[in-house]
């Protein structure tokens, strides 16, 4: 039948001035990332969690009784349990951000589809935007969720309100450490995930990025600013300001962010050189 | 509605892929021909928006394309390559990209439908397209591009890898929609299926408008080349002896076993106003008369030589 006998034209509603094509784009990545078996990371990334939880609860229990081992009492006590939490399951937010971010630009470019994206009503900042929240949607669910649960079970479990008036603010720090990271991570992936051929140079790009200047920082550690260029010591050190505890490196706060800086300016110049609206034929 | 370009150009560091291209299209199907590496698909993604002109313009109704997302929602577009989500269902591939256009859920769900319909694909929506074939990909990706209801329609090769059957049915579709007033333009190299779909080329060589407009008014143009007359008859040696009397007779080659005779002529109207006259007087049965350079791949071999 003719498409103009099925009243194509008759179509009298409204179009969205500005359609939020960014959630289209973050709707297919996540089920792309889903089908890449990305449950098993989060199951087993969970497990901290759910070992963190079940000390909190055996210490409240214990100090019921009276009995107070001096090990759990330091781990449950301590103003770094949170942010502890959060380094350690930066592990998993790489391992995540491989899985759902390695393959999200590579995929598009190696099919050409930035055709069928950019012939449509999408920006680079619509389709950025929709990628980066595929996998920080992902990350958000190793760290920032598991790390705000663990803070309201810690609040919940307390006798009194004196945790949450002396350390309400962790909920701000929670929050920031896990979404700088997120967004550092993302980025990084996202950049790599552009100027990569496939998906597996674009993990190996990134994981080396994020090894080697580890690598390289652990084994001149006796030099302070070497771990300006680890981006791991990056975040290690921002947790640590967010949390009000004592850094772990001696590097100051503003080179810091100007590093953080520097890496997100480079995770931007990569999308932004690599994700264009056509390809470059020769 | 209309799209001009006017001295449009695109280079790809040294290499030219448009060159100064000054064009016209309007409502109805457009063929855009051309050889491997004419510039067809550069000028398609001038002509979607996906690609900035280094020189001059592409104007849609008088606002520049480029960038134009206003403009992206009146252009359907289906590019050659087989660019999938293909862990997806046709389906939910053709609403994700229909919801993109800024339509409401309801909306959405109801032109994936009519557009799946459209291509004929209601059996295959619900699979993967990771497991469609060929044909069923090229069909999706039609789909795609005609669920917003687009006034423009740009189809890059739509017809590769298509069956008889499904070629057929997508070619009326086009044609249809043509009809219905909305400018399609549709590349291809296979030239007989763009002589199904229109009458109206646009040749490009080398990233120039070699002919633009319908393909009879293109070959009368061409009044330098001879035309080719194929024709069968009873008398060949007679019919032969005439013709060769004309100056406007560039040549005949005649077969005695088949009865047919190939004539080249310089004046194909004076030439086709001499042959009743000839045949009467000299009692000459004419069972068939055709030249094979009316077609558009005589004009196309002409044109790009």
């Amino acid at each position: 039948m003719p498409i103009f006998r099925e009243s194509y034209q008759s179509w009298d509603g409204f179009l969205k001035e500005r359609p939020r094509t960014w959630l289209v784009i973050a709707k297919a990545g996540i089920k792309l990332a889903w089908s890449k078996g990305l449950i098993i990371v989060l199951l087993i990334g969970s497990i901290p969690f759910v070992v963190g939880a079940v000390k909190l609860f055996l210490f409240s229990k214990v100090q019921d009784v009276g009995i107070m081992p001096a090990q759990v009492k330091q781990v449950v006590e301590d103003v770094s349990f949170f942010s502890n939490f959060l380094r350690d399951q930066s592990f998993y937010l790489i391992l995540v951000s491989i899985i759902a971010g390695a393959g999200l630009i590579v995929k598009d470019k190696k099919n050409k589809s930035f055709g069928f994206y950019f012939s449509k009503p999408v920006t680079f900042r619509d389709y950025i935007f929709g990628k980066f929240l595929c996998v920080a949607g992902y990350a958000f669910l190793v760290t920032g969720v598991p790390a705000l649960i663990l803070f309201f079970i810690k609040v919940f479990i307390s006798r009194d309100a004196s945790f949450f008036n002396t350390y309400y603010y962790f909920i701000f720090s929670i929050l920031g450490s896990s979404l700088l990271s997120i967004t550092v991570m993302s980025g990084i992936v996202l950049g790599f995930s552009a100027i990569s051929n496939n998906i597996r140079s674009s993990a190996i790009y990134f994981f080396t990025f994020l090894l080697l200047p580890d690598i390289l920082q652990k084994t001149f550690s006796q030099v302070s600013y070497m771990g300006l260029f680890s981006v791991t010591a990056l975040l290690k050190q921002a947790n640590a300001y967010l949390f009000r505890i004592k850094p772990p490196y001696e590097f100051s706060w503003y080179a810091m962010t100007a590093a953080l800086i520097c890496v997100a300016g480079l995770s931007f110049l990569m999308l932004k050189l690599k994700v264009r609206t056509t390809e470059v034929v020769a | 509605m209309k799209i001009e370009t006017l001295k449009l150009s695109k280079w790809y560091g040294q290499v030219l892929g448009v060159n100064n291209l000054t064009c016209t299209i309007g409502p109805g199907v457009t063929g855009l021909l051309g050889p491997n590496g004419a510039g067809k698909t550069t000028l398609i993604k001038l002509l979607t928006g996906l690609m900035r002109p280094s020189q001059g313009s592409v104007r849609i109704n008088g606002e520049e394309v480029w960038n134009n997302h206003r403009l992206f929602r009146q252009i359907g577009y289906a590019p050659e390559a087989d660019a999938f989500w293909k862990f997806m269902t046709g389906e939910s591939f053709i609403y994700s990209l229909t919801r993109m256009y800024g339509f409401s859920h309801d909306e959405a769900a109801k032109r994936t439908g009519r557009a799946i319909a459209a291509v004929e694909m209601e059996e295959g929506r619900d699979k993967k397209i990771a497991s469609y074939s060929k044909g069923m990909r090229q069909r999706i990706k039609i789909a795609q591009a005609i669920s917003a209801d687009p006034e423009i329609l740009i189809l890059d090769e739509p017809l590769n890898g298509m069956d008889p059957i499904g070629r057929r049915k997508t070619i009326k579709m086009i044609r249809d929609m043509g009809k219905a007033g909305k400018i399609v333009i549709v590349s291809s190299h296979i030239l007989h299926e763009i002589e199904e779909m229109t009458d109206t080329i646009i040749l490009i060589s080398h990233g120039r408008v070699l002919a633009e407009g319908n393909i009879y008014n293109i070959r009368e143009l061409i009044d330098t080349h001879p035309l080719k007359v194929v024709i069968r008859c009873s008398n060949v040696d007679v019919l032969t002896a005439k013709l060769m009397e004309f100056e406007d007779v560039r040549s005949v080659q005649f077969d005695r076993s088949q009865n047919q005779l190939t004539v080249e002529t310089v004046k194909p109207d004076l030439f086709h106003q001499r042959i009743p006259d000839i045949v009467l007087k000299n009692d000459i049965t004419i069972y068939s008369m055709f030249s094979p350079d009316e077609n558009l791949e005589a004009v196309f071999s002409y044109l790009v030589r």
